[in-house]
């Protein structure tokens, strides 16, 4: 609660001290007053936040939004017919870009399974193709890897095909 | 910035807004004295000239106002 100090030269002289209109024997006696007076501590504090409200204006929200004038939905003709333009455009360039899609897609979908469907660096051997010495001489190989003893076999079995065809195919060749 | 520089500023500017309102809660003719005699370090001779008033009233429309500040700071 803040209360009026009585000695009512000390407050009127307040103002004077903040702008440093007071001689230096006026402003020992009021510095000596305010370190025991509480109240013209509180009201020197006050005088000085009032000049600092002035120095720095604040910012009334209230009035501000009061003068923002109210949000009106335009509703023109016009606009309306661009939205509408817009939109068509939107659904065209959606439809044709699905039909695009749909026909790149639709030309040639085995040879696209095929090709993701093969392993780079795994030869695939028909069988048909080999000669009989060829062929027997495949049989024995796999009969050897299927002989080698494996903690995994399944890990075992793409890499074994793999040695398998390289040297079945370059026997071929030469 | 520190944390409780960040929340002095924030007390600081809480503090000026309630200054603000309380002053602003004055009279026009209070406002005009106490603004006048604070921010323009005006003596009550000069300011009793400028609003045309006395300069005992002067001084009276400034004391009201300070007390009538310092009511509001109070009930906030």
């Amino acid at each position: 609660m803040m209360n009026d100090c009585q000695d009512i030269e000390i407050r009127e002289s307040l103002p004077e001290l903040v702008h440093g209109g007071l001689g230096a024997v006026a402003r020992d006696r009021v510095q000596q007053h305010l370190e025991q007076c509480a109240d013209c501590t509180a009201e020197l504090a006050i005088i000085r936040a009032v000049l600092s409200t002035s120095a720095a204006p604040g910012v009334d929200v209230g009035r501000i939004v009061a003068a923002v004038p109210p949000y009106r939905r335009k509703t023109s003709s016009m606009r309306r017919v661009y939205l509408e333009l817009a939109a068509a455009c939107l659904i065209g360039a959606v439809g044709i870009s699905t039909l695009v899609m749909h026909n790149s897609r639709s030309v040639s979908p085995v040879a696209e399974i095929q090709t993701a469907s093969v392993t780079p660096g795994l030869a695939i051997i028909n069988t048909s193709d080999l000669s009989d010495a060829s062929l027997e001489q495949l049989t024995h190989q796999l009969d050897k890897f299927q002989a080698m003893p494996t903690a995994d076999p399944e890990s075992v079995t793409p890499v074994a095909l793999q040695d398998v065809s390289e040297p079945t195919v370059s026997g071929d060749s030469t | 910035m520190t944390t409780f520089d960040a929340l002095d500023t924030m007390v600081a500017d809480e503090s000026m807004a309630r200054v603000r309102r309380a002053v602003e809660a004055l009279s026009p003719k209070q406002r005009e004295v106490f603004t006048l005699r604070l921010e323009q370090g005006l003596s009550y001779k000069e300011i009793a000239d400028m609003v045309g008033s006395t300069e005992g009233a002067a001084r009276v429309h400034y004391h009201n106002a300070m007390r009538s500040v310092k009511e509001f700071l109070d009930d906030e």
